[in-house]
């Protein structure tokens, strides 16, 4: 405690020995993109970013995940235990047979009542794993993760293809705005904005995918916003 | 003839090329500052790799800046930003440790780099653990941590894939946001080579592709994840309101650190926290703009506890090491308290001609360039000016620097600051002096007596006149040379004429003492 405690009182004593830094609380909020833009600022940014973008519906999605595993021959697909989980196995049993799937539904130490199996299975076994975006940024070209019993945090980060579930109708402008829709709200244990597959340039700035993340990003877009386009049409 | 017409490149000749390059940095970490400057631009792979990094990184940054008048507006929040931050410190301080202590993460204080030494190895030895892996930290590099650990039997291990390099090379990071920019991808293969083995134990294949040798390296890498017993990582920021550790990176090994071993220790410095989670956008959107040229990294991690009752992953304790090591006395003085708003991005070091010169290692300390210059000497576990005091000279006070922070550190005003305290006389140093450690360090009595004479002559006209006078009777008696000045220099030689001759020649001046008449008359020219 002494540590924190001279700690706080030398910032303590700074404090009163100075006049307040100017505050700058009146500048307006940062400027946010016009949402006219957000779908395809988004749909570029991901591109560039190397991620694949597959856009499907609320009522198909769960087929073109089955045609994306079968065209990409996907050996493995690690589930997250929700509720829609049950009948998204039957699909994908029906409609990609050659996929094994996985549950996460016990922790990672005693997974299927075998313990330290998970962690290697992980590692070592698993192609993909499947997560669901809670929201989108369009600014910066990012998908929103809350990890959870339902979104495992390791779910998106150790296969080496992350597939990730993600609606229109969940799209903000960007950072400002989704910082400010959160306040006040309780965070999940990780809050993740992924923005493409993992990727370092730290060799003669040379960009590399998969750095120690997913390989693969592919992002499974589901149209429930009716755009102006298809209103038109 | 040329290197493809070899064919496998000869293991041991590839393994004395990287022992000389281990020695080489060895043997230049010991120098004096001069001497490794020195070193560094004699060396004609290292001046390229720092010339193409520089390029790279400042026309990246320009591609997401497009528009001057936005980033000028982006920066005045994000100095705003910091300011308002740093005007509560020991509120938010406070709040975050509630918040944090809340949320299930145990906070603890260090003063000093030995105090947080302790605090990561006592954590590690209440566990049991032997083994950690590290996300990129410089704080971490700070406290210098790893050989702490590792004089105590545990094996630490980098994960960033530059500071793994780094570690493999048995250097240090050249700088803070890309650790191995000093070396080209011939060097790094055989490094990878020689140096790293494949999770079955043989020697990695010779590979000069970097897709081949991040593949490589992060199968090794991989299996130390999933075995680790201690992920360390660092703060980009810390959000007292929610009890948040905010971690940025592209890799996906900071999350790896932070969310694969049972236990997580993240250290950071007590600067780093905000106070809600509306003031992130601001310093989220600067960062990696200002650091890689990039509007966001891939992950931005928001840690908020560690594994809930009902979660099956994540580590199962997460601890929070807040260190001072300086920061305290820097946040009391009033022209050094701005240096705290630093968020770490390297731009400063991006844009320094100096750094892009001489490279990161020539500095010796773990922050290189402008910032480096600026928090070296503060940081009690870094010796002051007394040890660091050469470095603040490596600056042509062009103020590139100041012009690229993202958050308006004046570093150009601090640097010149740092340099006059310097070479000040101990006796002139009062509260308002940076009072670095080992001020006057820098102080010669020859180049005292030098300035002295300097001042003399410009405030006493009749002195100044007879040695301009004496120059321009003289100039022919000049030396040749005279070192150090004429190492890299020829000699310049004084004009036959002094410029109060030429102006009365010129009928700017009418007398000598006229110089004052002069320009009040020019003075009224320009107003007419």
């Amino acid at each position: 405690m002494s540590a924190r405690n001279n700690i706080l009182a030398r910032l303590r004593a700074g404090q009163t020995n100075q006049t307040t830094a100017s505050s700058r609380d009146e500048l307006p909020p940062l400027a946010t993109l016009p949402e006219a833009q957000w779908r395809s600022r988004f749909m570029e940014l991901m591109a560039a970013n190397h991620a694949d973008i597959v856009e499907t519906t609320a009522q198909s999605w769960q087929q073109t995940l089955a045609d994306e595993l079968n065209k990409r021959q996907v050996g493995s697909l690690l589930l997250a235990n929700r509720a829609e989980t049950g009948a998204l196995k039957d699909t994908l049993a029906a409609q990609a047979s050659a996929v094994a799937l996985q549950v996460f539904d016990s922790s990672v130490e005693h997974w299927q009542g075998n313990p330290g199996s998970m962690r290697s299975q992980l590692f070592s076994n698993t192609d993909a794993g499947l997560s669901y975006a809670s929201a989108v940024l369009a600014e910066t070209g990012s998908l929103v993760l809350e990890t959870g019993p339902q979104e495992p945090r390791t779910l998106s980060l150790v296969p080496p293809l992350s597939i990730i579930v993600a609606r229109e109708s969940d799209m903000v402008s960007g950072l400002t705005d989704y910082m400010a829709g959160r306040a006040g709200k309780a965070m999940p244990t990780n809050l993740l904005f992924v923005s493409g597959p993992s990727k370092t340039a730290d060799i003669q700035q040379t960009l590399a995918y998969g750095a120690h993340g997913p390989k693969s990003l592919l992002i499974l877009w589901i149209n429930d916003v009716a755009s102006s386009e298809e209103a038109s049409s | 003839m040329s290197e493809s017409n070899m064919t496998q490149p000869n293991f041991i000749e590839l393994t004395e090329a990287v022992n000389r390059e281990e020695h080489e940095f060895a043997d230049m970490a010991s120098r004096h500052f001069k001497v490794r400057a020195q070193m560094a631009l004699e060396n004609d792979t290292l001046r390229a790799s720092f010339r193409g990094a520089s390029d790279f990184l400042q026309a990246k940054r320009k591609s997401v800046f497009p528009d001057q008048a936005e980033l000028e507006d982006l920066r005045d929040r994000g100095e705003a930003a910091r300011q308002r931050s740093l005007a509560n410190l020991p509120e938010l301080l406070e709040l975050l440790e509630t918040n944090l202590t809340a949320n299930g993460v145990q906070v603890h204080w260090a003063e000093t780099a030995t105090q947080a030494n302790q605090i990561i190895h006592g954590i590690m030895a209440a566990n049991n653990a032997k083994t950690v892996v590290k996300g990129k930290s410089m704080v971490s590099e700070e406290i210098e941590l790893n050989h702490y650990l590792e004089a105590r039997g545990i094996e630490c291990l980098e994960s960033d894939m530059g500071e793994y390099l780094v570690q493999l090379a048995k250097e240090a990071p050249s700088h803070i946001v890309m650790p191995v920019i000093h070396k080209n991808k011939q060097q790094i293969a055989q490094l990878m080579h020689t140096r790293a083995t494949t999770p079955d134990g043989e020697p990695v294949p010779y590979s000069e592709d970097v897709d081949d040798l991040i593949g490589n390296a992060r199968a090794i890498l991989r299996q130390k994840f999933e075995q680790a017993d201690v992920g360390v990582s660092g703060v980009n920021m810390a959000i007292a309101e929610t009890g948040t550790l905010l971690l940025v990176e592209n890799e996906g090994n900071g999350r790896m650190s932070t969310t694969v071993p049972p236990i997580h220790i993240a250290v950071t410095g007590i600067e780093k926290v905000v106070r809600s989670l509306t003031d992130v956008p601001e310093l989220l959107t600067l960062l990696p703009r200002s650091a890689t040229g990039q509007l966001i990294t891939t992950y931005v991690n928001m840690i908020s506890g560690p594994r809930k009752a009902d979660e099956l992953d994540g580590p199962e304790q997460v601890h929070m090491v807040l260190l001072d090591n300086g920061r305290s006395k820097m946040f009391n003085h009033p022209d050094l308290k701005p240096t705290l708003q630093c968020i770490r991005c390297g731009a400063c070091m991006n844009h320094c001609p100096v750094y892009a010169r001489i490279g990161g290692h020539a500095y010796g300390s773990t922050y290189p360039g402008p910032i480096g210059q600026v928090v070296t000497p503060q940081l009690d576990s870094a010796g002051g000016l007394g040890a660091n005091g050469d470095m603040i000279n490596a600056c042509s006070l062009n103020g590139a620097c100041g012009e690229a922070c993202p958050v308006r550190i004046p570093l150009p005003t601090l640097i010149r600051k740092l340099r006059a305290e310097s070479v000040a006389p101990v006796a002139t140093q009062h509260d308002g002096t940076l009072h670095a450690n080992g001020a006057g360090r820098n102080r010669r009595m020859k180049e005292a007596l030098i300035w002295q004479g300097w001042s003399q002559m410009h405030r006493h006209p009749a002195v100044y006149r007879l040695g301009t006078r004496a120059m321009t009777l003289g100039r022919a008696l000049m030396p040749g040379k005279l070192a150090p000045w004429t190492n890299t220099r020829s000699m310049p030689k004084p004009a036959a004429k002094t410029l109060h001759q030429l102006a009365r020649e010129a009928g700017i001046a009418s007398s000598a003492t006229s110089t004052l008449t002069g320009k009040s008359t020019r003075t009224a020219e320009a107003k007419s």
